[in-house]
Order: C-alpha cells, then sequence, then structure tokens
C-alpha cells in the first residue's frame, strides 16, 4: 500500500513518515501542496493521501479539490488539522475529504484511521 | 665719526653677535622639544637688545610670526618670518624659525600637516586623530561583524546538520518496534555537549508538539532519563526573562512539574509576557487544576492573557473545571474571565452564584452578568433583571433588554412595553420590540394591538424591527 503523507512541518513528516513505514507502508512525502502534486501526478498507484491543511503554496484544501476533481480520484483523504478549525474541516468535508485527526495526535490512532479507511476502500 | 659713537656700533654689533652665536649654540644643543622655548628666550634677548627695540614694524611682525608658529600657521608663519627677514636678513632666528618650517612641513611625519589649509596644529592633529579613531574603530567594527556573521552562520550549519541527525535518532527510538527500554548509545553520547543538548531539547520540544498518547509518554520519559529536565529547570531558575521563559515551556511540554513553584512566583511578575508565560505553564503543568494559578494571580489578567489561556486549553483538550469559583475573586479580572468562560462553556448551574454579580458595584461586571444570563437563558434571572433597571447605568440597561429578549416569556411582556412606552431612547426602544417579537405569536399580537394604539405613534419603531430586509 502506498501512502503519500504532505505536511510542511519536516519533524511530524519523519515521524509520520517513520510509523508508516513500520506499519509495513509506502510512503511518499511532500513538504508542500506542489509537490505533493508532482507526486501524485507521477504515482498514480498511491492508496491513501494524507494531507495538512495548512501549507505553503498550495494548501491542503486546494489539494483535495485536486484529487477530486483534476484527477478524478476516489482515493482515501485524511486531513491533519489544528483545534479550532472546525469550518474548515467541514469545508475539506464537502470538497470531498474522508477523515480528519486533529493535531497534537496519537500515531496509533492515526494508524488506526488508515488502516479503516484502506480496508473500507477494498471492500 | 667720534670714538664714541664707534663704541656704542661696535658694541651693539658684538651683543648682536654674541645673541646670535648663543642661539646658535642653542639650536644645535637642545633636543626637539625644547628648543623652542629656549630660542624664544634668547631672540627676545637680542632682540630687546637690538633690532626689536629699534623696529616697531620688525617687533610686530616676529609676535605675529611667532604666534602663527606656536599655534601652527605653517604658511602664515613662513610668510610672517620671510617679511621679517627682509627687515632684518641676517636674523639667525628667523632662518632657524625658516628651517623648522620647512622641516615641518616637509617631513614625512608631518606630510598631513602641510594640507593644514593654515588652520592651528592643535585643530589638525585633533583631527587627524578622531579621524584616524573612527576609522580604526569602523574597520574593527567591520571585522567583527563579518567574523560573528560567519560564526553565526557556521553555527546555523551546525545545528541544521545536527537537527536533521537528532531527528533521526529520535523518530527512530520513538517508532522502533525493538527494546523499548534501552536508549541508544548515540543519543545518550549527545548529552556530553551543552550546545548538543540545546539542540536536542529543541528537537524533543519540536516533536512533543504534535504528538500526544504512547509517543508522547516515551518521549517525555526519555527527556528525563538523559536529566534534561535538568537543563529546563535551571532555565526557569534563570535571571534572564528570555530564558526562564524558554525553560517555562519546556517544562510545560515535557509536563514536568517540579518547578511548580517557581512558576509561581512569576505570575506576579512587571514583565507582562513572563507572566503570561508563566500563566499557560501552569495551565498545562496543573492538569489536575489548570486554573489554580487563577487563585494567586493578584497582577490585571488582561484580555489578551485570557485569550491566550482559552486558547492553551482548547488546544490541549484540558479539563474545564467549575468556574464559578472564581466569582468572588478579589481580581475583578479574573471574575470577568470566569463569566466569560460560564458564558463559553454554557455552565448553566453556576446560576445561583451570577445572582449576586448583579449587585457588585463593578459595572462592568454586572454588564457582564447580564450578558452571561441572557446567553445561557436562564428564566429564573427574569425578575431580578427587570427589578435591576431602574437603576442601572444605559449600558446594562441595553444589555438587560437584550439579555431579556434572548429569553422569550410573556411573564415580561408588561414589562418591555414599559421600556417602548416610558423610554426616550430609540436604541432602547427597539430592543425592547424585538424583545417581544421574540416570544413568538403572543408577543407579535402584541405589537399589532401597539401599532393600533392612539395613546402613542409606535408604528416606526415596530415596522423597523418587523422588516424582513434588515432583520
Amino acid at each position: 500500500m502506498k501512502i503519500l503523507i504532505s505536511e510542511d512541518d519536516l519533524m511530524t513528516l519523519k515521524a509520520l513518515e517513520h510509523k508508516l513505514k513500520n506499519e509495513g507502508y509506502v510512503t511518499l512525502t511532500a513538504l508542500d501542496g506542489k509537490q505533493a502534486i508532482d507526486l501524485l501526478n507521477a504515482n498514480p498507484d498511491i492508496d491513501l493521501l494524507l494531507t495538512d491543511l495548512h501549507m505553503p503554496l498550495i494548501s491542503g484544501l486546494e489539494l483535495i479539490t485536486h484529487v477530486r476533481n483534476e484527477m478524478k480520484s476516489n482515493m482515501p483523504i485524511i486531513m491533519l488539522t489544528r483545534v479550532g478549525l472546525e469550518d474548515t474541516v467541514l469545508h475539506a468535508f464537502e470538497l470531498g475529504a474522508d477523515d480528519y485527526i486533529t493535531k497534537p495526535f496519537s500515531p496509533e490512532e492515526l494508524s488506526l484511521r488508515i488502516k479503516r479507511l484502506l480496508l473500507k476502500g477494498k471492500s | 665719526m667720534s670714538p664714541c659713537k664707534y663704541i656704542f656700533i661696535l658694541g651693539i654689533v658684538f651683543t648682536i653677535g654674541v645673541g646670535e652665536m648663543q642661539a646658535k649654540a642653542i639650536i644645535h644643543s637642545s633636543k626637539k622639544g625644547t628648543i623652542q622655548s629656549d630660542i624664544s628666550k634668547k631672540h627676545t634677548i637680542q632682540d630687546s637688545l637690538s633690532f626689536r627695540s629699534l623696529n616697531p614694524e620688525y617687533e610686530r611682525l616676529l609676535d605675529k610670526a611667532d604666534w602663527a608658529f606656536k599655534i601652527g600657521f605653517w604658511e602664515r608663519a613662513k610668510r610672517l618670518y620671510s617679511q621679517a627677514a627682509v627687515i632684518n636678513p641676517n636674523s639667525i632666528y628667523i632662518q632657524y624659525r625658516l628651517r623648522e618650517i620647512q622641516y615641518k612641513t616637509n617631513t614625512l611625519h608631518n606630510f598631513l600637516l602641510y594640507f593644514n589649509f593654515d588652520k592651528p596644529d592643535i585643530l589638525i592633529r585633533t583631527l587627524i586623530l578622531c579621524i584616524l579613531f573612527f576609522v580604526s574603530s569602523m574597520l574593527l567594527l567591520l571585522l567583527f561583524i563579518l567574523f560573528n556573521r560567519n560564526r553565526m552562520k557556521a553555527i546555523g550549519l551546525r545545528r541544521q546538520a545536527l537537527s536533521e541527525k537528532y531527528q533521526g535518532f529520535l523518530v527512530d527510538y520513538l517508532f522502533s518496534t525493538e527494546n523499548f527500554q534501552a536508549i541508544p548509545a548515540e543519543i545518550v553520547g549527545i548529552t556530553t555537549s551543552k550546545f548538543n543538548r540545546r539542540i536536542l531539547i529543541d528537537q524533543m520540544i519540536d516533536l512533543s508538539i504534535n504528538l500526544m498518547g504512547e509517543a508522547k509518554d516515551k518521549l517525555r520519559n526519555l527527556f528525563i532519563s538523559l536529566k534534561l529536565d535538568k537543563d529546563s529547570i535551571k532555565k526557569a531558575n534563570n535571571l534572564k526573562w528570555h530564558i526562564k521563559i524558554k525553560g517555562f515551556r519546556e517544562l510545560a511540554f515535557m509536563n514536568i512539574t517540579d518547578a511548580n513553584e517557581h512558576i509561581i512566583r512569576c505570575l506576579d511578575s512587571k514583565n507582562d509576557i513572563l507572566r503570561m508565560e508563566a500563566q499557560l505553564a501552569l495551565v498545562r503543568l496543573n492538569t489536575g487544576d489548570s486554573f489554580a494559578f487563577l487563585d494567586h494571580l493578584d497582577k490585571p489578567f488582561t484580555v489578551w492573557e485570557q485569550l491566550t489561556v482559552y486558547e492553551t486549553i482548547m488546544f490541549h483538550n484540558l479539563p474545564i473545571p467549575q468556574f464559578d469559583r472564581w466569582l468572588y475573586s478579589k481580581n475583578r479580572t479574573v471574575v470577568l474571565f470566569a463569566l466569560r468562560m460560564i458564558d463559553i462553556f454554557k455552565q448553566r448551574e453556576t446560576y445561583p452564584t451570577l445572582f449576586w454579580l448583579l449587585v457588585n458595584e463593578d459595572d462592568e461586571i454586572r454588564y457582564l452578568t447580564i450578558r452571561t444570563i441572557g446567553n445561557l437563558k436562564i428564566k429564573e434571572a427574569l425578575p431580578h433583571l427587570k427589578r435591576l433597571y431602574k437603576n442601572e447605568i444605559y449600558a446594562n440597561c441595553l444589555a438587560i433588554v437584550q439579555a431579556i429578549g434572548k429569553i422569550p416569556d410573556e411573564s415580561v411582556l408588561n414589562f418591555l412595553k414599559l421600556v417602548i412606552d416610558k423610554e426616550e431612547d430609540v436604541q432602547l426602544q427597539i430592543e425592547a420590540t424585538m424583545a417581544i417579537n421574540n416570544m413568538g405569536i403572543p408577543g407579535q399580537q402584541a405589537l399589532e394591538k401597539l401599532m393600533q394604539s392612539d395613546y402613542k405613534n409606535y408604528q416606526i419603531i415596530i415596522k423597523h424591527v418587523l422588516d424582513k430586509r434588515i432583520n
């Protein structure tokens, strides 16, 4: 299973990458939305997108719009957000996001959410 | 010519000769520093005996030339001595002075003095010294800046390289599936240097910001095992406020309560930033009683501080206490904060305590209490609000009518009609009409009746309130 992680905080990105690699996933990482779009275009076999909402160049919301409207992909999307951005989260759901997790987050909880979404996608 | 005249002339020539020979001898024997004063003495003796006393023009020129020479007007002195030399071409003194001027203006040592623009030597020397001082200071400063910039750049590069290295170590350690307890030797090795420890702490804090659960606990244990908490406590006890703040933050992120007493002492600091950081640290460190710091707060709790504390409890999902505990605080800003929190967290059960604040002597506390009662829709407060209205200030009267408008109840219909009827202020009339309208059918029926009333023309206000374009 291939997961694209898009997160502008390097430390969090590394932590997520390491955690998911340990879980047996193949990971691709992007530090901003533009890199994420490039990786999405170059790797059509990505199974899940894990994205921060606030990133430089292209935001998480724009990235979700790109996946759903431009790429016409149904891949599961999980958002990483801060507390207090409920309106943005609702907007992201409207755009086609599947789930969200607030920072600070538990890597174990995130891992479970990813598993659940991937299983749902398979079935 | 009579022999007396011959003797007289010979005497003068002899005197001049002896004087000039003595002057010459002094010039040759004197050291550079003392030569001027000796010559001056000599020429005074010589000239007083000879030319000077005989020729006032010569004396005037020589005086001026000496003065110019003394303060370093070389060109002027040279000119005056030359003029004097025309009158007395045999004067060794003048020749010496001219040679000295020549020497002073031609030597490399005094090269700059040659361009003195006929200004005093002392001034030129002072200015040259100033220029030399400032230029050398500037050069030193430039060298210092250059050196420091390169040093900072080197430190930055080293810091970046180490940060990336430590990030890898930490992530490996936190998410490794192998032995959980053992701390890798490479991480233990980091802690031997103060600089490296500082970078490691920064990386651990960065990582802890976005983590919770097992990973965060593991990170905290690592922080304590490496004795980095001692560094943070040391920072918290530092005399410099910005280092203190760094210590507070590290302790708060790693949930280390050892320095709590010291942090509490900073709650009454004169430094606003330090005070705020102490509050935030305590909110996070007293997980059982996050707001206990409010009990110790004597300084005003500013709105900005209140907002920051609120943001912290929301961000870290901290437990929310019953805020009525602080409604009787001696610090009025703490009472205002408690009222705001009761409103935000909808702590409706606190209303018996809220009623007591309706008679508080502070206008702002009463105002905020009225608004909170309105927002929490506490019906039990309606009789109190009605009673309060008569003696309240304008802003609070408006707040009372608005609060009543949020608690639709027919029992206040007559009171609101009275407000429309008796009040001269349009805003109060509008709010009262809106409150009646909020009551639903009974309120709308009452408004219709009022519109038909001949007693007073209410139509404009009621039409305004009922206008769907603006409401």
